[in-house]
């Protein structure tokens, strides 16, 4: 177990700054994922924290103690490489005693140690079989076995489950979870996929341009992201240029005409605001079903089913230049909604708490 | 079209296979002269063959001197490529291309020389030259096949194995080494029959002793022309022949040429 902090680190790769004056304080015993789009930062910041790369500027403190210029292999790190990085000369067994036998256990210590491992991740009949023979999922749990096996002070996660398929990869984020739980050790997550990140973390640091815009808990996130860029990488799709008025609503206007939502924005009143609406959060009525008074008039122009949930392209009845997606979900949808199928009325919703504002800057 | 092709390609693979398989047959014949086809077939002129002491002791030096060329050439290779691929310093390039060098000069123009230089430098003890020369042939083909390797070879690993407590030497001879194991056994088995092949370079340094087995064969042809020849050559052929099946095996042979 150890904090972990990271104080003004900066890394460029010729020109380009791929880590910029980033600090980040992650607590003993945290899981603590590291979210952004690619090129981000995000996996050279895991690497600067494992000591396989020199932040330029920076320190890297464990426990207190400026480990920046600590070799790697002096480091008490367990790391899963986004290619895993199974050793193919040697066996299961052996490349997980590996760390053991290089950190000075004897050859019988190691054994038993990797064997006790193995049982760990459930593979104890494969300690003789080489990493080829083993499938995709199995081969993940050796590489978590080898890495935690040395009793690392934190674990390293670099995309680990990204070429793994669907199913497989949501058990496998639940068993690394129960596993750093377990284990008690802090454990730094990277990903660009915002449903794992929510999953697995115990707080989410959302980056980009080699800076992090938030962290903050999941549900934090998911509901509060603070900038437009953060909002945007959690899924919120629809986005627009807005107004807020005195009587605490935001004015969105289209070519032909304007539409108005109820919003909590009192402190931003009299400003230019960009809206952000998670299509999730929207709610349909159909005509004279007793919506609210600022639902919006909308004809469907496209209905797409995705299975659990609908989702729907609506365009504003007077301002079709706007285009807004809502998702409602499949089941329980009130009858009166109808198949809401192409060239459908609705009054679709957008409660004041869900709207989210970001001053223009 | 494509039935053109395979028949284009039959045919030369024909031309340029048909004087071995002669050899072979002719090698099996009882004849005391050279015909094609043989009338009666006998082992006799490949026991002719290895009483002439002159293609034993050939044998023996080449295996010899090829062993020695090679292995050197593996190690001398093995530092020289990680260096290359490894070090990041001024000249890389250069340097690479200096290994590679004796690729393109003519190997007759580097046995006069190397005549030349050690008689100036007083050397005369011919089977250091043989070895010496021989390893300087064979480097740029142990070099080459390393390099390969490495080109193919992720440095995840290393990374890897440096996050698991291994230091710099021991993640080298634990996990780089046995990963590029087999470039460097392609390597050793080129430089040997690269080397067992020579002759531009050896004619010039070989003496009595020394005389390797194609220098062998060529003074042998001067004054015979009998079915031994075409019975050594034949060993030749399969010994060769063994060590590419081998190389297929390591490496892939499309691999180990590098295309």
């Amino acid at each position: 177990m150890a904090d972990i902090e990271l104080r003004n680190i900066s890394k460029s790769y010729g020109s380009t700054r791929v880590i910029d004056c980033l600090n980040l304080s992650i607590r003993s015993g945290e899981f603590v994922t590291l979210l952004g789009p690619s090129g981000c930062g995000k996996s050279t910041t895991l690497k600067a924290i494992a000591g396989l790369v020199q932040p330029d500027i920076g320190t890297v403190l464990v426990d207190g103690k400026d480990v920046t210029s600590l070799p790697v292999n002096q480091r008490n790190i367990g790391m899963v490489f986004q290619s895993l990085a199974l050793f193919p000369h040697l066996t299961v067994g052996e490349n997980i005693m590996f760390g053991l036998l290089r950190r000075g256990a004897s050859k019988a210590e190691a054994k038993r140690r990797a064997a006790s491992a193995l049982d760990l991740v459930r593979l104890s009949d494969f300690f003789h079989r080489n990493p080829s023979q083993l499938s995709g999922g199995q081969q993940q749990r050796v590489a978590l076995a080898r890495a935690f096996v040395s009793k690392p002070a934190m674990m390293l996660l670099d995309e680990p489950l990204s070429a793994l398929d669907r199913k497989l990869r949501e058990d496998m984020q639940i068993e690394i979870r129960q596993l750093t739980r377990q284990l008690g050790v802090t454990a730094i997550f990277v990903t660009h996929d915002q449903h794992e990140a929510i999953v697995m973390s115990d707080r989410i640091a959302v980056m980009n341009l080699g800076r992090i815009e938030q962290i903050d808990r999941p549900e934090a996130i998911f509901e509060r992201p603070r900038t437009p860029f953060v909002a945007h990488f959690v899924g919120v799709s629809n986005f627009f240029e807005g107004y807020v008025t005195e009587s605490g609503f935001v004015e969105i206007k289209g070519g032909s005409g304007s539409i108005k939502l109820k919003a909590h924005g009192d402190n931003l009143c009299g400003t230019n605001v960009r809206v952000g609406l998670r299509p999730e959060t929207a709610i349909v009525y159909s005509e004279g079903d007793g919506a609210p008074g600022d639902a919006i008039l909308c004809g469907v122009t496209d209905a797409v089913y995705q299975g659990a949930q609908l989702s729907l392209d609506l365009v504003p009845v007077n301002t079709p230049d706007l285009c807004l997606r809502a998702k409602v979900p499949t089941a329980n949808r009130p009858q009166s909604l109808g198949r809401l199928a192409r060239g459908q009325k609705v009054l679709v919703h957008w409660p004041a708490e869900s709207i989210l504002l970001y001053p223009n800057s | 079209m494509k039935t053109l092709f395979l028949i284009l390609i039959a045919l030369i693979f024909t031309f340029l296979l048909a004087p071995l398989v002669i050899v072979v047959a002719v090698s099996f014949g009882a004849e005391p002269s050279v015909s094609f086809p043989p009338k009666a077939l006998s082992l006799h002129w490949y026991a002719q063959a290895f009483e002439l002491k002159l293609f034993r002791q050939g044998l023996l030096n080449s295996v010899v001197i090829g062993g020695l060329a090679a292995s050197a050439s593996a190690l001398l290779g093995l530092g020289a490529a990680t260096a290359i691929a490894r070090l990041k310093f001024r000249g890389r390039a250069a340097l690479e291309a200096v290994f590679l060098s004796p690729l393109i000069v003519p190997g007759v123009l580097f046995g006069i020389a190397l005549l030349a230089a050690s008689a100036q430098i007083g050397l005369h003890a011919s089977w250091v030259k043989l070895v010496l020369a021989h390893i300087v042939i064979t480097l740029p083909y142990a070099v080459r096949m390393i390099l390969t390797s490495y080109a193919r070879f992720d440095t995840t690993y290393e990374e890897a194995a440096a996050t698991l407590g291994a230091s710099a030497f021991q993640t080298f001879c634990y996990v780089t080494l046995p990963m590029i194991r087999p470039g460097l056994i392609a390597g050793a088995l080129f430089g040997f029959v690269i080397s067992f092949d020579n002759v531009p370079v050896s004619i010039f340094l070989v003496d009595a002793d020394t005389t390797t087995i194609p220098i062998a064969i060529m003074s042998y042809l001067e004054y015979n022309f009998d079915p031994s020849v075409a019975a050594i050559s034949s060993v030749l052929i399969v010994s060769m022949l063994g060590i590419a099946l081998a190389l297929e095996r390591i490496v892939g042979l499309r691999k180990t040429l590098g295309t």
